[in-house]
């Protein structure tokens, strides 16, 4: 009897290990996609490139808005419209809220775009513009943490040797330095204008 | 003889107790890791986007896409129409994606259409500048009460 009674309370110490297995398994467990949760993924976040002036980081930025382009300078189109937007953008703004946004370029053609060309070709648009690049792995994660991409493409008939394929989009960061909204390439200028503000 | 009655009744309670907490062992097993996601992985159509609006019936749902202008071009603006019937939706988006590679992530959210139950509309693009033709999937994904439901469509675009 005293035996059976042994048997019996290992066992039911047996029980209640599995039954705190299975509930710390259930609390540890990543509930993706809660009901009332967004579909959309989360993006955007820290980063430290290179410019001109040396390492720059987005939390430098903190307090301010800022707006990311992602491009390279021998891009023959894209790349000059959005920054021309942006510039347009920030001049159509009065000076206290232009000294409240700072806008960002970054090449993914590290290669070619050095820190002084890319110094060069952002303050031709607009001098605030900061151009910045890095080592290829660190572009990488900033174009993954941004949803962003880019590919090579050879193009031996061209003078270029290279193109670059890549995501054509504004990214506007809050002054918490998060992610707030990406916009379209294409956006007029006083759209831009529009949800800058809503940020400022 | 109180004792072995008493012991006995003892064993009896753990029995019980063995036999509940076995039980519930199975069950909360079965309940967190057996039974099958809720989340379907998803419908694909092979109905053309480029030449008219397409429908596709999940179970008791229909969705109907509606993607304006028909000519679907990379960085040029996309009006997305989207109509599910046989349900209560609370939720859509459209997700665009490279079908042979990765083409980072465009996703827009749509808004419901005030007075049009089940009908959400937004704007979205090929957010990508490309020197040459890409194959793309477009998922639509619904949060409606019959579950998460989701239907792509395949097309090329330049």
């Amino acid at each position: 009897m005293a035996n059976n009674l042994k048997t019996l309370r290992n066992l039911l110490l047996l029980t209640l290990a599995l039954l705190g297995g299975i509930v710390t398994a259930y609390l540890l467990t990543p509930r993706p996609n809660t009901s009332n949760q967004s579909m959309l993924q989360t993006l955007g976040g820290d980063f430290t490139l290179q410019g001109i002036n040396g390492d720059v980081s987005l939390h430098d930025f903190n307090g301010k808005v800022v707006m990311i382009y992602i491009g390279y300078t021998n891009c023959p189109d894209v790349c000059p419209t959005s920054l021309a937007i942006m510039s347009q953008a920030i001049k159509n703004m009065d000076i206290a809220q232009q000294e409240q946004i700072q806008p960002i370029f970054i090449s993914v053609d590290p290669e070619r775009d050095t820190p002084e060309r890319l110094a060069e070709y952002s303050s031709f648009f607009h001098p605030s513009i900061l151009g910045i690049t890095g080592s290829r792995d660190s572009i990488d994660t900033v174009v993954r943490q941004y949803g962003s991409f880019y590919r090579m493409v050879d193009m031996k008939d061209s003078a270029m040797g290279y193109a670059v394929d890549h995501s054509s989009r504004i990214y506007l960061i809050n002054k918490q330095g998060k992610l707030s909204k990406t916009i379209m390439h294409g956006t007029m200028p006083d759209q831009l204008i529009t949800e800058i503000e809503a940020l400022l | 003889m109180a004792q072995p009655e008493a012991k006995k009744s003892t064993s009896q309670y753990l029995y019980l107790l063995l036999l509940g907490g076995f039980i519930l062992a199975i069950w909360l097993g079965a309940s967190m890791f057996s039974l099958p996601n809720k989340e379907s992985p998803g419908h694909a159509s092979d109905c053309d986007l480029r030449q008219q609006s397409c429908t596709v019936d999940i179970g008791e749902a229909s969705l109907t896409l509606d993607i304006q202008p028909r000519e679907i071009r990379s960085l040029t603006p996309l009006s997305y129409q989207v109509s599910i019937e046989g349900t209560n939706t609370s939720q859509v988006m459209i997700s665009l994606q490279g079908s042979e590679m990765y083409m980072g992530i465009n996703q827009t959210e749509l808004s419901p259409v005030a007075g049009k139950p089940g009908v959400f509309e937004g704007q979205g693009e090929l957010g990508v500048c490309t020197t040459g033709e890409m194959k793309w999937r477009l998922t639509v994904s619904a949060k409606t009460d019959a579950g998460q439901l989701n239907t792509w469509f395949e097309f090329r675009a330049k």
